[in-house]
């Protein structure tokens, strides 16, 4: 073999390596919270993991309250497992701020919980469900509940050791399945709407909107979302409504966002989804996806010459796609749905939120993300304070005081929640609707925008919300929409 | 992962689409021939493989964004400044510093490889590759993407009777045929005679009073500014979204454009990018009701297909020189 060839064999293998390879400690599964977009540069606030040993329950007199591991006479441990370096760090980083801001400044600064105070005991998973566990094994003897546990099959893959611990936990995720006992176990309690009931409300608006605007006619709909119980869960629920609103499917691309390279979602690998949507002409494209797979999709779809609207899942959209190229295309075709309000809208509980974050990170941007973890820390709080005031914070009393909680209220920022009874009654169905709007994010900032300027904005409009859809309002929730064992269990 | 079918509810196959994807592929295989006409220049000129070629491409369309999008620079000073202009501008800068990062690496690392095994120092940038992939890395973040702007516009299309060709397109084989148009310029001129000879016959070239030193130099800074101008064209919608840490592996799919070429040959190197670019869209295109069984992510492989089909078929490429070997 001469020299030109053992050159062009190592070429071949390199080239064929690196593009097989790329930087595979990205994210590579499905599901989950929001961006890929630019992390944001801000170290997260960690605190420091505390030692103590696993107590046995102290038995207290009667009128005081009993507690053992997680909690003693001076503090209530609480852990977050969160992604704090890998690819949804973006978000997560905003989210524990948020939350470490509100124990210290709303709960610790008034005297905490029976005079005890909160103390986050965080640990980065780096979006890696074998660090998810690990981390999970580490702090578990530490904490009375985890306040925060990012991705689903991060959380899925704790849930018999949940079980075994008898600790619950509030997922960053909006799988279904959390809102079905017999998936998770009753360990696992979610925060807002789901993906599936999500995709079913959010279809019949899309639909009433469209038909507002064409004489009644359906729109030719287009779904296009991951694999798996983020984006299966979603294609369940819109198929359903679908179905029901008697709307054509004219492209079903459920599970066809898949990367050949964990690390970037390419325009070859989207080439098959831009092709069968431009064969197809949506009037309206459904997406489930990381924000960073909108863009390529929107992106590259648009170019190919589609004319449709574009809605999705709320992880699907990150604001500071604004920042990207994208900002007018979002500007002029995408809806922005959300569990709660975005950063600035006028309700009353966001003036609290606003002083916080602005008085804990001035030089902070505005972030949605902020929202998603004090409403974290106020729906832990409300159990922890129902399990001070039934005199039993032991791991079992914080589980019998999140099923006994009769409201928590979110002041605005979100659907109220419950876990009182049967999930179909307490099941959050209610969504807000935003429009991204590049000029008014432009206006005030853009990227360039710190809290201590003021109020600021993400771009995001409001629309409607919380709204429900008949729909959704009346769909009998018996349990996860779709499961990995048996698909679509809901429309077929 | 789910058994999926691609359902189409119209099959696209008219004349129209057939012309739109053309010009999609034309405009793709422009990116390649940008980037396979650098590896070859400094293949030609040093006789050096660059593994590094990647990297560099990533590092110009990093410095591209950088200027563009986080410190607009030229258009904060002049807001008037058409945004496409002050990307212009930008980029040409960032080709720029990216000639001066080739002449580094050369002046650094190359250089003192002189006479050394042609493997010793492909393994040089092969290493060269990973520090600047990891440097880029670095700067943008883990998952990070950092935008170099849409200078054309998203939404910018033309359609004539059916035929849709975005605006980028247009902007990407206008500045693929000034390439081309300026390099046969340049090796008209006086250094371009001069880096032809050397090419030619190194020994005898600097016989003539040729400095291969500064040859090499200018072949790498060659590269360098093809590399970028490639490199900022991955970056932009709808080949990429910005620079990410994947940027430097599109560059390396327009090795197989210079195996299809010929090594060394640039117009061979224009050919392959073209033969690549085409096939990858068209093949995409006609083969996506096929994804289901070839996987979505086929349309990646062909660039490299093609390259295996050829290397067995025509191990010189179309316009390769064969070497002749006694036995």
């Amino acid at each position: 073999m001469n020299l030109r060839k053992k050159l062009i064999v190592v070429g071949f293998v390199f080239a064929l390596i690196a593009a097989a390879c790329g930087d595979s400690s990205g994210d590579t599964t499905t599901a989950a919270p929001a961006t890929t977009a630019a992390p944001t540069t801000a170290a997260p606030t960690t605190a420091a993991p505390t030692t103590a040993a696993p107590t046995t329950t102290v038995a207290p007199p009667a009128d005081e309250v009993k507690f053992d591991l997680g909690v003693d006479e001076d503090e209530i441990r609480i852990g977050l497992l969160a992604d704090l370096s890998g690819p949804f760090s973006g978000l997560t980083v905003d989210i524990v701020d948020a939350q470490v801001t509100y124990w210290n400044d709303v709960v610790n600064a008034n005297g905490g919980i029976d005079g005890k105070m909160v103390v986050p005991v965080i640990e980065d998973t780096v979006y890696n469900v074998a660090t998810h566990g690990e981390k999970y094994t580490k702090i578990v003897d530490e904490v009375v509940a985890f306040s925060n546990s990012t991705g689903s099959p991060h959380t899925a893959s704790i849930l018999a050791q949940l079980k075994d611990d008898n600790v619950l936990a509030m997922p960053l995720s909006w799988y279904s399945g959390w809102a079905d006992p017999e998936f998770d176990g009753g360990y696992a309690f979610e925060l807002g709407s789901n993906y599936c009931l999500e995709g079913i409300n959010v279809t019949e608006w899309l639909v009433d909107k469209f038909k507002a605007e064409n004489d009644g006619a359906l729109p030719r709909l287009a779904i296009v979302t991951r694999a798996g119980d983020y984006g299966q869960d979603a294609a369940a629920g819109v198929k359903y409504a679908a179905q029901q609103l008697g709307v054509e499917i004219v492209f079903d691309g459920e599970g066809l966002i898949v990367r050949s390279n964990p690390a970037e979602y390419t325009a070859a690998d989207a080439t098959p989804v831009i092709t069968g949507l431009a064969g197809a002409a949506p009037d309206w494209v459904w997406l489930t996806s990381a924000p960073s797979e909108t863009a390529v999709l929107m992106g590259g779809a648009i170019q190919a010459g589609v004319t449709a609207q574009w809605t999705g899942s709320v992880p699907s959209y990150d604001f500071r796609l604004l920042d990207s190229a994208l900002g007018e295309a979002l500007t002029g075709f995408y809806w922005a749905t959300n569990y709660t309000v975005s950063w600035g809208t006028d309700v009353p509980g966001m003036a609290d939120v606003s002083a916080a974050l602005t008085a804990a990170f001035p030089d902070r941007r505005p972030s949605d993300a902020f929202l998603y973890g004090w409403t974290e820390a106020r729906a832990m709080e409300a159990i922890l304070r129902k399990a001070a005031a039934d005199g039993d914070m032991t791991r079992q009393g914080v589980l019998d005081a999140a099923n006994s909680v009769e409201v928590i209220p979110m002041d605005g920022a979100a659907p109220d929640q419950t876990y009182v009874g049967d999930p179909n009654d307490y099941v959050v169905r209610d969504m807000y609707m935003f429009k991204p709007d590049l000029a008014a994010y432009t206006a005030a900032g853009g990227a360039d925008q710190k809290l201590s300027d003021g109020l600021g904005t993400t771009g995001s409009t409001f629309v409607e919300g919380p709204f429900v859809r008949p729909l959704a309002r009346d769909f009998n929730f018996t349990g996860a929409c779709w499961t990995q064992e048996e698909g679509n269990r809901i429309s077929g | 992962m789910p058994g999926f079918t691609v359902v189409f509810a119209q099959t696209a196959s008219s004349f129209d689409v057939f012309l739109t994807k053309l010009i999609d592929g034309l405009a793709l295989g422009s990116i390649y021939a940008i980037l396979a006409l650098g590896f070859v220049i400094i293949f030609k000129s040093t006789q050096v493989l660059s593994f590094a070629h990647g990297a560099v491409a990533a590092v110009g369309a990093y410095l591209a964004a950088y200027f563009v999008t986080t410190i607009n620079w030229p258009g904060r000073y002049f807001e008037s400044l058409p945004a496409t202009l002050s990307f212009i501008i930008s980029a040409l800068v960032a080709v720029v510093v990216a000639a001066g990062v080739g002449m580094v690496i050369e002046r650094l690392f190359i250089r003192p490889m002189i006479g050394e095994p042609m493997f010793s120092i492909a393994m040089i940038t092969i290493g060269i590759d990973i520090i600047l992939r990891t440097f880029v890395g670095d700067l943008i973040g883990q998952g990070g993407v950092l935008s170099v702007g849409s200078p054309w516009g998203i939404l910018s299309l033309s359609t004539w009777s059916g035929i849709i060709v975005p605006h980028v397109f247009i902007a990407v084989i206008i500045t693929a045929i000034a390439v081309v148009i300026a390099l046969i310029l340049f090796f008209r001129t006086r250094i371009g005679v001069a880096m032809r000879a050397t090419a030619f016959d190194q020994e005898a070239a600097m016989a003539q009073g040729i400095s291969a030193g500064k040859i090499f130099a200018l072949a790498w800074a060659l590269g360098a500014v093809l590399a970028a101008i490639g490199g900022i064209f991955s970056s932009i919608s709808p080949r990429g979204f910005g620079v990410t840490g994947g940027t430097a592996f599109f560059a390396l799919r327009a090795f197989p454009a210079i195996i299809i070429g010929g090594l060394d040959s640039i117009a061979g190197a224009v050919v392959g990018g073209f033969v690549i670019g085409v096939s990858e869209i068209m093949l995409g295109h006609y083969l996506a009701n096929f994804s289901g069984t070839l996987g979505l992510g086929f349309t990646g492989l062909i660039p490299y297909l093609l390259m295996m089909g050829f290397l067995l078929v025509r191990p010189y490429g179309l316009f390769g020189t064969e070497e002749i070997r006694r036995v």
